[in-house]
């Protein structure tokens, strides 16, 4: 909530008190978002790091898990969110528990932070104004909690015990993230933390990074810290734990009795000039422990370091650079924006496209060409549009990982609710696509997931009889392709059985009837057809014949392609192709008769005059054309979409071979004009879902085009 | 010229002071007879939106050649980012030769951990 508070900021020359109206203050409802925001993101990091404690002892792991549950709880507690402060303190304390004793947690400890997870996801859907608590689940997991926080021997909260009974000493430099305070945690919790956990010999603060105050701002934490600590824990368990005590950057130097470090442990990306260094390979631990020894302010590392001859001048210089980009413009490095925000400026940057040709080309019309500087500074203009909108498409740009995270968890609950072993592998899920299109891709994303676990999978049993292992994997791959984002979930399952597919359409009147000379592809797409199902029973994930078809549905409205492969046995697989973005596409303009069309440029794979004798008829099925050693349906475009058209023998016609999602087709057209960037304008209302259009654009002498969907213009022959 | 501070000063207001309610934990004390210092007065638990209000206070409205006097003996408690501005301000104001003066701040309002090494700015 942005306030109006009334100061005296100064005096008006008749020295009368000036009362101006200032507005201050951080608008709570956006930090609320923002915290909402990364809770998601933490939400994410715990269920993906419980879930790898099944398979792997590796402490960060709980630590990681134990960082997104200690942001969350500081945020509730910044925002008066109480139950969940108080929910997330008692998971937060159950898990220091379990990071300060066994490294790995049994199989019931990672069932109790999944399920304490979704009670969280639960108390803070309810806090946004959405859903409802599942109280008794909740009471049920809190007494659970309680118990095993109780069950939990004192002692290991200590760790494991060092071989000698000295204590260890270790020197800290600990600085936190600048964006802390902006999350709603605080470094002085971190301190606190430190400070119950160890001995604290010394503790200073350090107010270097402090800017003037013209230049601070009040969230951006700027004080760093250096502690000397005494503990009985190894170094390894040192840093394990002190690194899932407090976020930020972490330096380590254990320190020997003659109090020279002789380790130095970085925990965090790097932004110090040691770790920089080290990660760069350009020094040794010793050298820079050494250097780090010897290193008595106001001399700075680097010049030590140039000193003993470790590195160049002009490597530090480089190294300084980089340690300036990754942590001194911090500040400005990340900048959340309201999507709607985005939205108008990707609309903006069109409509300049837009604007940008119909002025260029009367004013070429009119000779203006012709005035010196004239033709450069349109060129200069259509450039920097271009990069603008470049520039704003790529705000839109959001990695998949946002959405196939949530899917190890689904997995894990759906297959053990089957009583199968399943294991899902991700790669690619830095692929980025368009946040739009993003949105909508979860659904039909989750529902080949489930698909794959539900019917893809074989029980253990059934895996076991046909030679294969207990568990059974699925691959979800992600990756960027000519223009386009390729998704494929793949699972080795039992494979599609076509007899079965084909038998079963027929008896739901899909289609009359198959021969032997049906090929594999066109069977399995009859499970992409409305209402078609072999799943015996319904059960709460499939079988009611409502998913494929709808999957299909959205997937093509989103301007992709589906597809499917399979070898009974042996796999399945669905291949998604998605175009990078809806919004703006490089398209070719043609003309059919009078009227003018845009294809997308990425869907073209060859233009060409046919001959005669190329063209042929199937009988009943319409035409086809011979390219490349195939027959591709052959689609007259003034036909299929009722015009009319300059030129009706296809030898005097142009043919355009278009990618259809995996099938080609042969469009016939008069003419082929230029190519160029279009904004994409949705047709709206009744017009949105009309085959073969997806959308339109207006040109740069004002006129609209209407863009054709390859994918739903003409289905190929042998489907009529 | 700073007076010596002593005790609560919230109970010695020198006539003719103007008082303003600066955001929600924070009071102005200007002082009509002695324009050379501004007084700020700390109340409640002063969070990170007091840490913005001071922050822009000093930025823009504490812009003469005033001495500071900042009182946080009556805070409940003083959150980080409050802290970090209140070190930066006594910075700032050294360099440029001005006086800033700290009141010593109850043990409960700050933890002692936090305060370790930046004695020299809030001492007073």
């Amino acid at each position: 909530m942005t306030a109006r508070r009334e100061c005296v900021p100064s005096r008006h020359k008749n020295n009368l008190p000036v009362v101006l109206h200032v507005e201050v203050g951080v608008s709570q409802d956006k930090l609320l978002r923002i915290y909402y925001e990364e809770c998601e993101e933490n939400m994410a990091l715990l269920e993906k790091g419980a879930l790898g404690l099944e398979d792997s002892s590796d402490p960060e792991l709980l630590n990681t898990v134990f960082r997104a549950v200690h942001s969350i709880k500081g945020g509730a507690a910044h925002f008066g969110l109480a139950e969940v402060a108080s929910f997330s303190h008692s998971l937060e304390e159950m898990l220091d528990m379990m990071r300060g004793g066994k490294a790995r947690v049994p199989g019931d400890g990672v069932n109790l932070i999944l399920d304490g997870g979704d009670c969280l996801r639960q108390m803070l859907a309810v806090s946004r104004g959405e859903g409802a608590v599942d109280t008794s689940a909740l009471a049920e997991t809190l007494r659970r909690i309680k118990a095993y926080i109780a069950a939990e021997p004192a002692e290991v909260k200590t760790g494991p015990a060092r071989p000698s009974e000295a204590l260890g000493r270790f020197r800290v430099v600990y600085r936190p993230n600048p964006l802390c305070i902006h999350r709603g945690e605080s470094p002085l919790e971190a301190l606190r933390n430190i400070s119950d956990r160890f001995k604290v010999e010394r503790i200073e603060a350090r107010c270097d990074n402090l800017p003037m105050l013209a230049r601070m701002s009040h969230d951006i934490c700027y004080i760093w810290w250096e502690i000397t600590i005494s503990s009985d824990m190894e170094y390894d368990c040192f840093q394990r734990t002190l690194a899932g005590l407090v976020g930020g950057s972490l330096e380590i130097s254990a320190l020997t009795d003659d109090k020279q470090p002789h380790s130095v442990f970085f925990d965090q990306p790097p932004s110090l000039l040691g770790s920089i260094l080290l990660k760069e390979g350009m020094v040794s631990e010793d050298q820079l422990s050494q250097a780090i020894s010897r290193q008595n302010p106001p001399v700075k590392l680097g010049e030590v370091l140039v000193s003993d001859k470790a590195i160049t001048s002009s490597q530090l210089k480089g190294v300084l650079d980089k340690q300036k980009a990754a942590s001194g413009n911090i500040e400005g490095a990340i900048v959340r924006v309201d999507t709607t925000k985005l939205d108008k400026l990707v609309n903006l940057a069109g409509e300049l496209v837009i604007t940008r040709s119909l002025f260029a080309q009367p004013a070429i019309s009119a000779g203006l060409e012709l005035v010196p500087g004239f033709s450069d500074a349109v060129a200069r203009l259509e450039r920097h549009s271009h990069d603008l909108q470049e520039t704003a498409l790529a705000l839109r740009m959001v990695p998949l990982g946002n959405i196939v995270n949530r899917f190890p968890r689904m997995v894990r609950d759906l297959a053990t609710g089957f009583g199968k072993k399943v294991s899902l592998l991700i790669t690619g899920e830095a692929t980025e696509l368009d946040k739009g299109l993003m949105e909508k891709l979860a659904d039909p994303l989750t529902h080949l997931i489930r698909n794959a676990v539900a019917h893809g999978m074989e029980m253990p049993e059934e895996r076991r009889a046909a030679g294969k292992p207990d568990g059974g994997t699925i691959r979800l791959r992600l990756c960027e392709e000519a223009g386009s984002v390729v998704i494929t979930v793949e699972d080795d399952g039992r494979g599609l059985d076509r007899d079965a597919i084909l038998r079963k359409a027929a008896e739901s009147g899909l289609f009359k009837a198959a021969n032997k000379s049906t090929s594999d592809e066109w069977a399995y797409d009859l499970i992409f057809m409305p209402g078609f199902s072999t799943a015996e029973s319904v059960d709460r994930v499939s079988g009611r014949g409502v998913g494929l078809d709808v999957v299909k549905k959205n997937i093509e409205g989103l301007g992709g392609t589906i597809g499917v492969v399979s070898s009974p046995g042996a796999f399945t697989r669905f291949v998604l192709r998605l175009p990078l973005t809806v919004a703006i596409i490089d398209g070719q303009l043609i003309r059919v008769g009078d009227e003018l069309y845009v294809l997308p440029l990425t869907s073209i794979i060859e233009t060409k005059r046919p001959d005669a004798s190329e063209i042929r008829t199937v009988q009943g099925q319409g035409e086809v054309m011979l390219w490349r050693d195939k027959c591709v349906p052959f689609v007259r475009l003034y036909s299929a979409l009722n015009g009319e058209a300059w030129e009706t023998d296809p030898s005097n016609a142009l043919v355009i071979v278009v990618d259809a999602g995996g099938r080609y087709l042969a469009l016939m057209v008069d003419e082929l004009l230029e190519q160029q960037q279009m904004v994409v304008k949705g047709l709206g209302g009744t017009l949105a879902r009309t085959p073969g259009i997806a959308g339109a654009t207006i040109l740069g002498d004002g006129k609209v085009a209407l863009i054709l969907d390859v994918s739903t213009l003409e289905k190929p022959v042998h489907l009529h | 010229m700073l007076p010596k501070h002593k005790g609560n000063v919230r109970l010695n207001f020198p006539l003719r002071t103007r008082i303003c309610k600066y955001g929600t934990n924070i009071m102005i004390l200007r002082i009509d007879e002695d324009p050379s210092y501004a007084r700020i007065i700390f109340s409640g638990e002063a969070g990170l939106t007091d840490a913005a209000d001071l922050l822009l206070l000093l930025k823009e409205s504490i812009t003469e050649e005033k001495d500071l006097l900042i009182d946080i003996s009556a805070a409940a408690s003083l959150d980080f980012p409050v802290l970090q501005v209140l070190v930066a301000a006594t910075m700032n104001f050294r360099e440029s030769k001005r006086q800033i003066v700290l009141t010593e701040p109850p043990a409960v309002v700050v933890p002692v951990i936090a305060l370790s090494g930046l004695e020299p700015f809030l001492s007073r």
